[in-house]
């Protein structure tokens, strides 16, 4: 269970994310939705703790990530930002074992190549293990660093726009991964996604976030409403249903 | 890093030592060891010392093109050495042991480093070229607080502090160098205990964090071991400014993957050889004993700008 | 940005006119020979300390201070980056390479010599620094002056070799550090020169105005770019390096004035440049009155005082600065 209490941030006296509390429960996939300049990025930072919290606090099961050590923190909870790029030249396999760090620091043990094994076979990536990652394409890439999260081994992955750059291939790809990673090991994933689609496909619950504030949040199928979309992005949407799939038509 | 790649820098650090020590001495032992051992460890010494702050600080400000120099540590030295002469004249300044200096030296520019740019880092960790910025500018406005405290000193004064106010290879304060060696020694300490989280430091901050470094320490940290290193290199030998880069790019170039722990000793060996083979080949062979640092830091300069258009062109 | 209307700025002008014609007479009569303004008519010996010394550096202050001020704009412009100006981007190091050559290989020609040669030099490492940085498509603009102060760094570091070896570093260090305490009728006409050059500047300012717009964009617009970059820089590196020649660098001024102006009038060359000719001449006499003023009968030069001033102030403005500015 994620719970925020009281967050709120400013940056240069302009406030970016408004007094904000919420609760969360584990086991599913947590869309962050919203307009561009929305807050769902510095709400995500925050969460992270990459920014460091001005008011309130953050419990991930009861953890405050203000005061508990950064390295328990790294334990619970892994977060993957948009824009990622490495000083040294490194490889799939190396980048798998550095997210081990948590628990080897810096001494890998069997345990930890076990769980890189692991990983490695479960995203698909045998092929690609020795390749350095300036070698892989973008979707490739992708995968890989966020196979990296998941080796990180935490109950709480955090995403940040996971699917900017990805074809349709790799992004369902991706999608899928991460909707069974919740069944076969329970984990907690939120996603700050800008594509309402791939949210109100995958994700379990809603968090909207308009101009800093919560404008709705709620089970994808009871708040993804035509009026809830369209008053959060300022369109007039329709919601169509195509089997068990539904979409929402903002062209 | 293969064992074969360390067998054979170490062979050749070997051969240029001997080649320093023993060339032109006419196998006389006696002479070897009364002139020339001192200053082969302080080149040993000076060329781990500016690799090490080199590599250190290159992972902090995330850049490979960039040097400890443009910290502002070494307007630092030369304030507090103009300030000395200054105020106890040329001859008492001469007086005053080596050793006392130094630690001077080390305590202050380390409390520059980390009042300054711990400070610094606390706002602006994520906008390292703005803290980098702001670090020049330091260094730029003790220089001018330096250039106005030498005009005021007496003109033989002048010629001393201008003697230190260059780097010269052929002139090495010996006295430091059991201070030196101390000093290092606690560095490599360190840095045996933390090089695996500097791999992970090197993620960038994001990622750093996300695997619990403690990132702001860390840089903090990380500053002091540059300060301390450059301290002590300007101690024994005066202020070096590109030689680092070169040392760095080196290595880069010969192992494109290397881990921080193995591009650390990769690059102490690799310092240490082109000084102390520099040296032997400029003082031993051609007779220009003070031209090592010039030549050195010019190269050093020329592949500054040679990594900047190759690093831009790549992105 | 806050804008004045016409009038306003009208008043403003004329009231920061006033304030440097008032700095100027008060400067006249500063300085280590005791001057009052009866003893200029009757004494011979004050009259000529007058029109000898105090004129001749009273107006060297005021043209250094305002081409200073004007070509550290153009220089913002041209580069397209509010930090950029001759010392911040190697060239018054470039500028001083020359002077150092002329002076070991051509010792005797005319001061013109000196000066084409220096503003040669000044050129080619403007040249290399701007082909430098166009390579580089730079994302951050705090990396420009970075580099810049590295690349000036290195050029510095060649001059001081080449003066040490050569035994000119006292010449180096008059170069490097602004003083105008050697100024002297007859000595110091050449800065005239670059007030001429400054003169021109303001006068094609609508056109250099068109750098502002970058170069696709004025490409796109069929605006002679490249032409117009080529024409900016020969008078960048030539003022600097008269200015140079004749009373030495002034590191920041450049920097500092420019970005002043700029917070309150934008980038418009024809408005801003009479602005920062006149702020660039007001704070430099300021410092160079205030170091005569507090050594007495010492000095401490110009650039000193303004460096240490203008150093602070672009460190503060660094610091509180927008993170994404």
């Amino acid at each position: 269970m994620i719970e925020l209490l009281n967050v709120q941030h400013s940056i240069s006296g302009n406030s970016v994310l408004e007094n904000t509390s919420l609760t969360l429960t584990g086991n599913q996939v947590i869309a962050l939705i919203g307009p561009n300049g929305a807050g769902k990025s510095t709400l995500l930072s925050l969460m992270s703790r990459l920014l460091p919290l001005q008011t309130g606090k953050i419990l991930f099961d009861g953890m405050d990530i203000s005061t508990t050590r950064s390295d328990e923190v790294a334990r619970k909870m892994a977060i993957l930002q948009q824009s990622t790029h490495f000083m040294s030249r490194l490889t799939v396999e190396d980048l798998l074992i550095f997210s081990r760090y948590p628990y080897h620091k810096g001494r890998p043990k069997t345990e930890d190549k076990t769980k890189v094994e692991d990983i490695i076979q479960y995203f698909g990536l045998e092929a690609l293990k020795h390749k350095f990652i300036d070698q892989l394409s973008g979707g490739q890439r992708q995968i890989a660093l966020v196979a990296m999260t998941f080796c990180q081994d935490t109950d709480y992955i955090l995403l940040d726009e996971p699917l900017n750059n990805l074809d349709m291939y790799h992004a369902r790809h991706l999608m899928r991964i991460l909707k069974q990673a919740i069944a076969d090991w329970g984990k907690t994933i939120v996603v700050v996604m800008h594509d309402i689609n791939y949210a109100s496909q995958y994700a379990d619950y809603i968090v909207a976030l308009q101009q800093g504030n919560v404008l709705f949040h709620g089970q994808t199928l009871e708040v993804l409403t035509e009026s809830n979309i369209g008053q959060l992005y300022n369109l007039d949407v329709s919601m169509l249903t195509l089997g068990d799939k539904r979409f929402c038509v903002h062209f | 890093m293969s064992k074969h790649a360390l067998t054979m820098i170490i062979a050749i650090w070997i051969v240029s030592s001997l080649l320093f020590l023993l060339l032109g001495s006419g196998g006389d032992l006696d002479f070897v060891w009364r002139f020339r051992v001192n200053k082969w460890l302080a080149l040993n010494f000076v060329g781990v010392s500016v690799a090490l702050a080199t590599f250190l600080f290159q992972t902090v400000s995330q850049s490979r093109v960039l040097t400890p120099a443009i910290m502002g540590l070494d307007s630092v030295f030369l304030l507090f050495n103009v300030l000395l002469i200054g105020i106890l004249g040329g001859a008492e300044y001469a007086k005053i042991s080596g050793s006392i200096k130094f630690f001077l030296q080390v305590v202050l520019m380390m409390l520059f480093a980390v009042a300054v740019f711990g400070l610094l880092v606390r706002r602006f960790s994520m906008d390292i070229s703005r803290l980098l910025l702001i670090g020049i500018a330091l260094g730029l406005l003790i220089q001018s607080l330096v250039e106005f405290f030498a005009r005021l000193i007496t003109p033989e004064d002048f010629s001393l502090f201008q003697g230190i106010a260059f780097a010269q290879f052929n002139r090495v304060q010996t006295e430091l160098l059991g201070v030196v060696a101390g000093v290092l020694l606690f560095v490599i300490l360190m840095l045996w205990r933390i090089y695996p989280a500097i791999d992970i430091y090197r993620l960038g901050r994001n990622s750093a964090i996300n695997l619990g470094i403690p990132y702001i320490k860390m840089t903090t940290n990380l500053l002091m071991l540059v300060a301390i290193l450059v301290s002590a290199s300007t101690a024994l030998v005066g202020p070096i400014f590109f030689f680092g880069l070169l040392i760095t790019a080196i290595v880069f170039a010969l192992f494109p993957t290397a881990r921080s722990g193995s591009f650390m000793i990769m690059a102490a060996f690799i310092g240490a050889i082109s000084l102390v083979g520099g040296q032997a080949i400029f003082e031993h062979v051609l007779g220009l004993a003070s031209t090592l640092s010039v030549v050195i830091e010019f190269i050093g300069g020329l592949v500054f700008f040679m990594l900047l258009l190759k690093s831009r062109k790549s992105n | 940005m806050i804008r004045h209307t016409g009038l306003t700025q009208s008043l403003l002008l004329l009231l920061f006119v006033l304030c440097l014609m008032t700095l100027m007479l008060a400067s006249l009569f500063i300085g280590t020979y005791d001057l009052t303004l009866a003893s200029v008519f009757e004494n011979e010996q004050a009259s000529m300390v007058m029109l000898l010394s105090r004129v001749p550096r009273t107006l060297a202050v005021v043209i250094a201070g305002g081409v200073l001020g004007l070509i550290g704009g153009l220089s913002q412009v041209v580069l397209n980056n509010r930090f950029a100006e001759p010392t911040t981007i190697g060239t018054a190091q470039g500028v001083a390479i020359g002077l150092l050559g002329t002076h070991i290989l051509w010792p005797e020609s005319p001061l013109y010599v000196h000066t084409l040669v220096a503003s040669g030099f000044g050129l080619l490492s403007l040249f290399g620094f701007f082909s430098i940085i166009r390579q580089l498509k730079l994302n951050d603009p705090m990396l420009l002056p970075l580099i810049g102060l590295i690349y000036s760094a290195i050029l510095g570091a060649i001059a001081t070799f080449i003066a040490f070896e050569f035994d000119l570093m006292q010449f180096l260090m008059v170069w490097l550090n602004g003083d105008f305490s050697t100024v002297i009728s007859g000595r110091y006409e050449l800065i005239w020169g670059a007030a001429a050059i400054a003169v021109l500047v303001y006068w094609l300012a609508n056109q250099l105005n068109l750098l502002n717009l970058g170069e696709q964009t004025g490409r796109a617009l069929g605006v002679p770019f490249r032409t117009l970059v080529f024409i900016a820089m020969i008078m960048i590196a030539l003022s600097t390096s008269m200015v140079v020649a004749t009373v030495g660098m002034i590191s920041f001024l450049g920097l500092v004035v420019p970005n002043i102006v700029r917070y309150y009038l934008g980038d418009n060359l024809k408005q801003s440049l009479p602005w920062s000719a006149l702020i660039g001449a007001c704070l430099l006499l300021g410092c160079d009155m205030l170091g005569r003023y507090l050594s007495n009968p010492f000095e401490l030069p110009a650039s000193l005082v303004f460096g240490v001033l203008g150093g602070c102030f672009f460190i503060w403005v660094l610091y509180k600065g927008e993170p994404n500015v």
